[in-house]
């Protein structure tokens, strides 16, 4: 394979698979973080998603 | 509308959590395109250097309108004619576009499903034999010679059809949670494991060096043709299914206060992964294929769509060593991929119609799905399906999905409601949203699809697609529009047996203007905040 080639292949891969990874580590440590206070808003306001 | 006879909405379905709806949201956006349309267009628009415009387009229209469509389900909470009816009244019609186009496009996709389906089962024998064009063609689809209108039915496929529709309507008669959700969770983590390991064994056949190097191998003078940036915008818009109705639909399904933009990263990420992964799987094998055959990927042909699929990839399948167990892990794979995202279609009409009418899922799933079968088997199963189906395909993804995110961000504009569109997603999501998304949502977008709906219609005009006779694109093409039409002018026009207007959107937020929110059913316009 070519220099560029490789490079091009590495760094799409890179950037796509370490932004999934990323915002699955971003959103994860967020739901954690905000579960307590969200348990808390959901029992006072009866949301369980409908109208 | 009278409020005494009809009765309050009932309680809406919901997923039962963040992942099941990330599963659903992946499931819609991994479809047939992942997988036979990108890594032919990136080819064909620069190999490597399309990866650049690719991931701009990702970043600048992708993402930004996925995050409309959820802002707009999440906060009007229904299927589109709601959503869009909620906001004002006289935009219920193109709430029901949107419902066409799911319902158009659902018809073909299924014939797909079948026929991917049908050459899992042949991979196990090779029954392609050695001319895999004219198995497909003549043998299997028993093609015209010329396009026509025909009345003859191919029966193998039509038995194949009514197999992946009743599958399909299993599912959604199970509902969001029982059906959408469960099913997803099983097949998204299936079709990565079945695609890596297809992956794993074209990166190691013969050849496929020289493959991934004609796909990556980076033609920098394409970056200067504006048409590789219009390729790269096109596919990321269609490759993320935004803009008609499926994300509003499932965004619906989330609860008021659910975070958006993070799963909507997530989405965006694991959809354009995928496409590469599979860029590399289908560059490799067709490596292996031209070295086999002594020539250049250059001269290859069939690289995207139906003939890399049905033509191609047999043929390739027949050449390598183990090559049922190839042709079983890509066959599977396109059904799966195809399946997640006809479900995600269906329950966009079935949505409307249970909005609309009252119906619960179960009764919407099998009048729709119903419907939809007898279309799907009538126009498509017949002898000269093929020609129809790429017809109808080039129309209604260009024309009316174009057409459709060109209207709906028109409207967001005029009704400057992308600013109230910005403040949901903030309230709640975990990545917020500022001037730089209204400035793409609001400028950039809408000119680049501007762009491409006037290139494409001039395009159609002035040239027969495909070859086709005049009167065969008019019928089928533009007849697919008109169809469409006429559905929204059906629908639109037929009384509501819910209380759509019923409703409070929340959080509540300065300077909304949406239509009606009486809680007597009554229907007017009047700021939500002078309600609260």
């Amino acid at each position: 394979m070519t220099t560029s080639a490789i490079f091009l292949m590495i760094a799409a891969l890179a950037f796509l698979w370490g932004g999934l990874a990323i915002s699955i580590v971003h959103l994860n440590k967020y739901t954690a973080s905000h579960a307590a206070a969200r348990a808390t808003e959901d029992a006072v306001a009866g949301d369980l998603g409908q109208d | 509308m009278s409020s005494t006879t009809v009765p309050a909405a009932k309680s809406r379905e919901a997923w039962s959590g963040q992942a099941g709806f990330i599963f659903a949201a992946i499931g819609s956006a991994v479809g047939l395109g992942n997988i036979w349309r990108f890594p032919g267009v990136a080819y064909e628009n620069g190999g490597g250097a399309f990866v650049l415009p690719y991931l701009i387009a990702m970043l600048t229209a992708g993402l930004p309108i996925l995050f409309v469509d959820y802002a707009l389900g999440n906060r009007y909470r229904g299927g589109p004619p709601t959503v869009f009816r909620r906001i004002r009244k006289k935009l219920e019609w193109l709430g029901w576009f949107q419902t066409a186009i799911c319902f158009v496009i659902i018809l073909y996709y299924a014939v797909i499903i079948a026929w991917a389906a049908s050459f899992a089962y042949f991979s196990l024998d090779l029954r392609w034999g050695e001319d895999t064009t004219k198995f497909f063609t003549q043998d299997f689809l028993h093609l015209t010679a010329k396009p026509g209108v025909t009345v003859d039915f191919v029966g193998p496929i039509v038995w194949v059809l009514i197999g992946v529709w009743a599958l399909t309507l299993f599912i959604l008669a199970s509902g969001v949670q029982k059906g959408l959700e469960r099913s997803n969770i099983i097949f998204i983590p299936l079709l990565v494991i079945l695609f890596g390991a297809l992956v794993v064994r074209g990166l190691f056949l013969p050849g496929a060096i020289d493959g991934l190097n004609a796909f990556f191998t980076p033609n920098w003078a394409a970056l200067a043709e504006p048409k590789v940036w219009l390729a790269a915008y096109a596919h990321i818009f269609f490759s993320l299914s935004i803009a008609f109705g499926i994300m509003i639909t499932y965004s619906s399904y989330l609860k008021r206060r659910d975070n958006l933009t993070g799963p909507g990263l997530v989405v965006g990420f694991a959809n354009s992964s995928f496409e590469i992964l599979a860029g590399i799987g289908v560059f490799s094998t067709l490596g292996f294929m031209a070295q086999q055959q002594g020539v250049q990927i250059a001269d290859l042909e069939g690289i995207k769509g139906v003939g890399l699929s049905f033509m191609t990839f047999p043929s390739i399948v027949s050449q390598m060593p183990g090559g049922q167990v190839f042709g079983v892990l890509f066959f599977t794979s396109l059904v799966l991929a195809g399946l997640t995202s006809l479900i995600s279609l269906l329950q966009v009409v079935s949505a409307s119609f249970q909005d609309k009418f009252g119906w619960t899922p179960r009764k919407a799933a099998i009048i729709v799905g119903s419907v939809s079968a007898i279309f799907s088997v009538l126009i498509f199963a017949r002898t000269e399906g093929l020609h129809t189906l790429d017809t109808v395909d080039k129309w209604v993804n260009e024309v009316g999905i174009v057409g459709s995110a060109i209207i709906m961000l028109a409207v967001l504009l005029a009704l400057k409601m992308l600013p109230v569109l910005r403040d949901h997603l903030n309230a709640h999501s975990s990545f917020k949203v500022g001037p730089i998304w209204l400035g793409l949502v609001g400028v950039v977008v809408p000119l680049v699809l501007l762009s491409m709906f006037v290139l494409e219609v001039l395009n159609v005009l002035r040239n027969p697609y495909s070859g086709y006779p005049v009167w065969f694109n008019a019928l089928f093409g533009w007849g697919s529009i008109g169809l469409m039409a006429i559905l929204v002018a059906i629908f639109t026009a037929a009384k509501w047996r819910t209380s759509p207007d019923v409703f409070k959107p929340e959080p509540a937020l300065p300077n909304e203007r949406i239509h009606a929110v009486s809680q007597h059913g009554g229907a007017h316009s009047a700021p939500t905040q002078e309600e609260s």
